[in-house]
């Protein structure tokens, strides 16, 4: 097997802004490397490669306005109180693989991340994690967002302490991703280690009837938006991974799909031309049941609805989320009662206790995701809010 | 543009199961009104000069690691090279050969020699039956990962959320660290940075503070491409982790020498992957292979003794943001063996 070129070229931006400053500060960053393998040793390097590897890249373009953008975030940290750690990272990057059997293709895109916390005038810490592609200008002004952000900062003022125990819970549909991505998705995802076969993982039930889920790197409003992958594998179209709580295919890198022996999925993702791409979800879409979310609540009976999770994180067969904000709900209720602070810890059976799914769905606004020490921007998530009959909760 | 920072940084990793990695890093930065400008580019030196040395080094040290630890013994031979200018020129050229031999999160050697030291251990022993009464001793990659995490929950939730600290222990925020690719003792402007203590006897002493670009992409230029320090709230990551307390090393122990968080951030108990080590009959026996524990980090750093040694290189192995060098000593703690529950089986 030949040398394989993984060459990138990107313009970053980045802004932080931090509550005890009244300006945001601005960084840009021009990176132009990139990594051989299949000669030996791999080389990971920065600068042009060698005069013999072509296609060459040109420098990009501006991610987005950085002036603009520092204003955005300062007007979203203002609007929540002013108390917070914002940084955004925003990044044009142009990528190809040269030297697989494969045609040399090239990749363009923009991707965008937001991170930090916002306090509460009670000293309550909200995460803030936005992510996603194209320029970050339009969603970092988009009001619905930031009055969401708003919100719960506001409510977080008056929530008390999560209980923990065994309740029966609603997920409204953006928390119902974060353990969607963590019980399912990571699970179809074959291993990142180039040696792994995980296909005694075929067959599984990992939810209930009502859990369907496929795999769509072109999602019509989905972070991840490529027609071919990191590996340079053209997508063929969405992969059906789950089918009534069944998993019935796997997410596959060139090299995954080798030891499994299959064809790949287009799955193979890269944080940058210095990694290695890993079998990684595109867009994660969970199918939609036909119950609007006020009568999954009514259902339910007495409960929780949880409005927001952040810190999604499984490992092994555990699953952990942090809950940001939840209600109690009571014959059926919303009772206003909210609640903050606890940790979702849950196993890998957890949507097998799926009872009822809402009958629409909501990509995610957090399109992070991190594994195997490669962090992405752009993992996307749709999924419904979704009725269990219980979630195990940590106070 | 005012000042101008200049690194390069080569090296040559290798490691039993895959082939050697030669990376080639140059990154420059200058610093203005509007903000500051990096740019990667080529480096001079060739990594490929450092691969000898490194693969002589893996050969030397893997008959004498025990065998479930060969797997994870890695070498990296590696030199890095900076310099700091202002409009009147060169003020500061330095360059650092080193030499670095881990294995499963321990650091076996560090420094800036072409053959490094021996393993601690004499072979392997299983765990299951060992006396519950032993007293626990954290290796310093142990103490460096939970004073990392206890710094982390505090960082995500608030100092309240993460409970008080040790009162046995300061900890330092700086840009030194022991490993040249992650020493950077500079702000953006290229001066001098001072270093903060975050907490000392028991107290909380610094703000949090704001997170540095310039000092993340120089010494964690591998990772460039994240969100800036997404799931972290360090403004630097380099921590030395100091006892004044002291305390007599045990003849015999259960030692944990290094661990992973295997979950989020948060108060209370959480699950790690651990790396373990028996001291008994004045010889260290490896446990055989990595165990789950369920720790409660700030509880386990308040269980703190003191210590018998001075800080010493340690690694925190984070899963996504990286390895992170730093300095903290061993520590013996009022926990015995059966404090940590351990499962029977291996992770």
């Amino acid at each position: 097997m030949g040398e394989t070129w993984h060459l990138e070229r990107s313009r970053s931006h980045f802004v932080l802004m931090d509550g005890t400053r009244p300006e945001a500060r601005t960084s840009r960053c021009d990176f132009e490397g990139g990594r051989s393998a299949g000669g030996g040793a791999s080389r990971v390097f920065s600068g042009p490669p060698p005069a013999s590897v072509h296609p060459r890249l040109r420098r990009p373009g501006d991610p987005t306005d950085a002036g603009e953008a520092g204003r955005a975030v300062r007007a979203l940290l203002a609007a929540c109180g002013g108390q917070g750690r914002l940084r955004l990272c925003s990044t044009r990057t142009e990528r190809v693989v040269v030297g697989t059997t494969l045609e040399p293709c090239r990749r363009t895109s923009v991707v965008w991340a937001l991170t930090g916390q916002v306090f509460t005038s009670g000293g309550r810490f909200v995460p803030v994690g936005w992510s996603g592609r194209g320029d970050c200008l339009p969603r970092l002004r988009d009001g619905e967002l930031c009055e969401s952000l708003v919100r719960t900062v506001r409510a977080l003022e008056r929530a008390g302490p999560c209980p923990g125990g065994a309740v029966p819970a609603v997920l409204a549909a953006t928390a119902a991703g974060v353990l969607v991505h963590e019980a399912a998705g990571h699970f179809a995802e074959a291993s990142p280690e180039p040696t792994a076969d995980l296909g005694h993982r075929l067959g599984v039930r990992i939810g209930s009837e009502l859990v369907s889920l496929e795999d769509d790197p072109l999602a019509e409003g989905g972070a991840a938006r490529y027609d071919h992958d990191d590996d340079g594998v053209a997508s063929l179209g969405p992969t059906l991974v789950v089918r009534q709580g069944v998993l019935v295919a796997q997410l596959h890198s060139l090299a995954s799909a080798r030891v499994f022996g299959g064809a790949p999925t287009a799955n193979g993702r890269a944080t940058s031309a210095w990694d290695a791409p890993i079998p990684r979800m595109s867009n994660l879409i969970c199918g939609t049941g036909s119950t609007p979310e006020e009568e999954l609540i009514d259902h339910m009976g007495s409960g929780l609805v949880i409005h927001q999770l952040s810190f999604g994180f499984s490992f092994g067969s555990d699953i952990e989320a942090r809950i940001v904000l939840a209600e109690t709900v009571e014959r059926g209720r919303r009772t206003g009662r909210l609640l903050s602070g606890g940790l979702l810890a849950e196993d890998r059976g957890v949507l097998r206790r799926v009872v009822e799914a809402g009958d629409r769905s909501a990509f995610n606004p957090n399109a992070l995701c991190g594994k195997a020490g490669q962090l992405l921007f752009d993992v996307g998530t749709r999924a419904p809010a979704l009725r269990f009959a219980e979630l195990r909760m940590r106070a | 543009m005012k000042a101008a920072l200049e690194r390069e940084w080569v090296r040559a990793r290798t490691s039993p199961a895959v082939p050697p990695v030669l990376t080639g890093i140059r990154l420059e930065a200058r610093s203005g009104r509007a903000g500051d400008c990096f740019e990667f580019g080529a480096p001079r030196r060739d990594p490929a000069a450092l691969e000898d040395g490194a693969r002589r080094e893996l050969a030397r040290l893997l008959p004498m690691l025990p065998a479930s630890r060969r797997g994870q013994l890695a070498v990296e031979a590696g030199v890095v090279r900076w310099c700091l200018a202002s409009p009147g020129g060169v003020v500061e050229e330095t360059e650092r050969p080193y030499l670095l031999e881990t294995c499963a999160g321990s650091v076996l050697s560090l420094g800036d020699h072409e053959s490094g030291g021996e393993p601690p251990w004499a072979g392997e022993v299983p765990l299951a039956g060992i006396d519950s009464g032993l007293p626990v001793v954290l290796g310093s990659s142990a103490v460096l990962a939970l004073v990392a995490f206890f710094l982390e929950v505090a960082g995500n939730l608030g100092r309240k959320a993460a409970g008080p600290p040790s009162q046995s222990l300061s900890v330092l925020e700086t840009g030194s660290s022991p490993y040249p690719p992650q020493h950077h003792p500079y702000t953006p402007r290229a001066e001098p940075a001072a270093d903060r203590l975050l907490l000392d006897g028991g107290m909380w002493c610094a703000e949090e503070g704001t997170v540095d670009l310039s000092f993340l992409l120089f010494t964690r230029g591998e990772r460039w491409l994240r969100p800036v320090a997404a799931t972290n709230t360090f403004g630097r990551r380099n921590l030395v982790v100091q006892s004044t307390v002291p305390a007599a090393r045990p003849p015999d122990a259960l030692v944990v020498d290094s661990l992973i968080p295997r979950a989020t951030p948060c108060p209370g108990t959480s699950v790690w992957e651990a790396e373990l080590s028996l001291w008994r009959d004045g010889r260290v026996w490896s446990g055989p292979g990595p165990r789950r524990l369920e720790l409660d980090a700030g509880r386990v750093l308040r269980c703190v003794a003191g210590t018998w040694e001075m800080p010493c290189p340690a690694l925190d192995r984070d899963p996504i943001e990286g390895d992170a060098c730093g300095l903290a000593p061993p520590l013996v703690t009022e926990l015995t063996a059966a404090d940590l529950k351990l499962p029977a089986e291996r992770t």
